[in-house]
């Protein structure tokens, strides 16, 4: 279970965060960004592995940021300390805070249940329940308290729409979900979590079992949503982080290395370490 | 890690550095028949163009295949995007040096005009820019690039002084000797683009080096 060490957490103030000082790098419209979620100071412990170490991360409203790094590096622990997803792991700990609208979601009066709802999820592996297309939606609607048939519906329909979906499977919606094709199963699961109305979802890989076809309507969604909600993606494929983020971090062996606009690390980044993953010199 | 990318960068480098050999072998040819109003020289110098375009396209293919098999990143990437543009400019280099040609050859059969002091100079001037560059790209060497970009104004003032000299001294004056003056112009004019390519080139090596881009503001350096 997690267990904060209150002697190291520190004022948000004095945390010295990986600032941006220049987001576009010069070349483009310099727009000012409004930070959704701060990481400081921030420590994670798998027993007495050490698997994140100090890591100060800002991330930005309404903005798409890739998490980048060799297997192992603590990417997908970072994001699933973001909707205390670490919270089920025995023997774990972790140190610092991370504010969400300024507000530490360890904190004594943070409701797990209600950050989940706050911070959806999409996995690797499509994860739909055994049930029709339409029981996917409505049960985390139910669940969450829903009751109203046509308000249910409607929600249904309008997080299938956003999911890029309903055209597909408008006249299946009582067919089992598992029916569906890998990708179509992914953005079902996208549907489930937008449904819920979160502020941030966040992508382990999204993509990893998915044919090109199925990817590219994926990371066409993901630019869509990023209109209304904060994205946070990790992934192994590097042409996938440009094309759909904006901002990048770059994690080895627990540290951040590296974090700033996905053009500038791309094109030019400045730790020799991130060259080298990135075009593939790592190891 | 050996990565056989590495292989296919280090071919690349090693084409665009044979046929910058050829680029300046091609200014130095031509600058060679203009002096000797040699129109052997000046002839074999427009037929060796066509093996500097042979090489340009080999160039051009093997970038395309590398940015459709590798997708490079960072430094990979801005070495094939600087060695795409480089590869243009030595070619469109060696197509000057054939304009200069041709013009050798449209007075080759005449009487000097006058001895040939300041386009020696000029041609001396700008075959020092190209090897800077070259030396540049294979040393990824952001100062000699930038010295390359400086050294353009001394080319352009020489251009100015070759064409007010040309202009008093022979085509307001003699009629009959227009046409000879008017070639040196157009060879002034053309050793004055080569500069030009040049700075196009460091300009490329400076993006390769650092990732900035200097194109039209040389006071980012």
């Amino acid at each position: 279970m997690i267990k904060l060490d209150a002697k190291n957490r520190t004022n948000s103030a004095d945390m010295g965060y990986t600032e941006i000082k220049d987001p576009l790098n010069k070349v483009g419209n310099f727009l000012p960004e409004k930070t959704k979620i701060k990481a400081g100071n921030l420590n994670f412990y798998y027993g007495k592995t050490h698997t994140l170490k100090d890591i100060n991360l800002n991330i930005y409203e309404k903005k798409v940021t890739a998490i980048i790094g060799p297997s192992g590096c603590g990417k997908s622990t970072f994001i699933r300390l973001l909707n205390r997803m670490n919270d089920f792991v025995a023997d774990s700990r972790a140190e610092g805070e991370i504010l969400i609208d300024e507000n530490n979601i360890f904190g004594k009066t943070a409701d797990p249940v209600e950050i989940r709802k706050r911070v959806g999820m999409v996995f690797q592996k499509p994860n739909p329940f055994p049930k029709s297309i339409f029981d996917n939606i409505a049960y985390g609607l139910e669940i969450n308290g829903a009751k109203d048939r046509f308000y249910i519906e409607e929600k249904v329909v309008n997080s299938l729409k956003k999911s890029a979906l309903f055209e597909e499977i408008r006249h299946r919606l009582r067919d089992n979900a598992l029916g569906l094709s890998g990708g179509q199963q992914q953005r079902l699961c996208i549907a489930r979590c937008i449904a819920i109305e979160p502020e941030i979802i966040l992508f382990d890989e999204p993509c990893a079992s998915l044919d090109p076809i199925s990817t590219a309507k994926i990371e066409e969604l993901i630019l869509e949503l990023k209109k209304d909600y904060t994205i946070v993606i990790v992934t192994h494929n590097m042409q996938q982080a440009l094309r759909v983020s904006d901002y990048t971090a770059f994690f080895l062996m627990g540290e951040l290395i590296e974090y700033n606009t996905t053009k500038k690390i791309f094109e030019n980044p400045s730790d020799r370490r991130t060259e080298d993953y990135i075009t593939g010199r790592f190891g | 890690m050996y990565r056989h990318f590495e292989d296919e960068l280090e071919d690349i480098k090693n084409t665009i550095l044979k046929m910058s050999a050829y680029v300046e072998e091609e200014i130095e040819n031509s600058i060679k028949a203009l002096k000797n109003l040699d129109p052997e020289l000046a002839k074999k110098t427009i037929e060796k163009d066509r093996e500097i375009d042979r090489i340009e396209i080999s160039v051009d293919e093997k970038c395309a295949e590398i940015i459709l098999r590798h997708h490079p990143l960072a430094g990979d990437l801005r070495f094939v995007l600087a060695a795409l543009k480089l590869n243009n400019d030595l070619e469109r280099i060696a197509d000057l040096a054939v304009d200069i040609a041709e013009r050798t050859l449209e007075i080759s059969g005449r009487p000097p005009l006058k001895e040939l002091v300041k386009i020696p100079q000029l041609a001396g001037l700008v075959k020092l820019m190209l090897k800077n560059s070259v030396e540049a790209f294979t040393n990824r060497d952001y100062e000699l690039a930038k010295k390359v970009i400086l050294s353009d104004a001394r080319v352009n003032s020489i251009r100015d002084e070759i064409m007010a000299e040309l202009t008093e001294n022979f085509i307001k004056k003699d009629p009959a000797a227009a046409e000879r003056a008017l070639a040196l112009i157009l060879i002034s004019r053309h050793l004055e683009r080569i500069g030009d390519h040049c700075v196009n080139i460091a300009e490329d090596i400076i993006y390769m080096v650092s990732a900035k881009i200097v194109k039209h503001h040389h006071e980012e350096f």
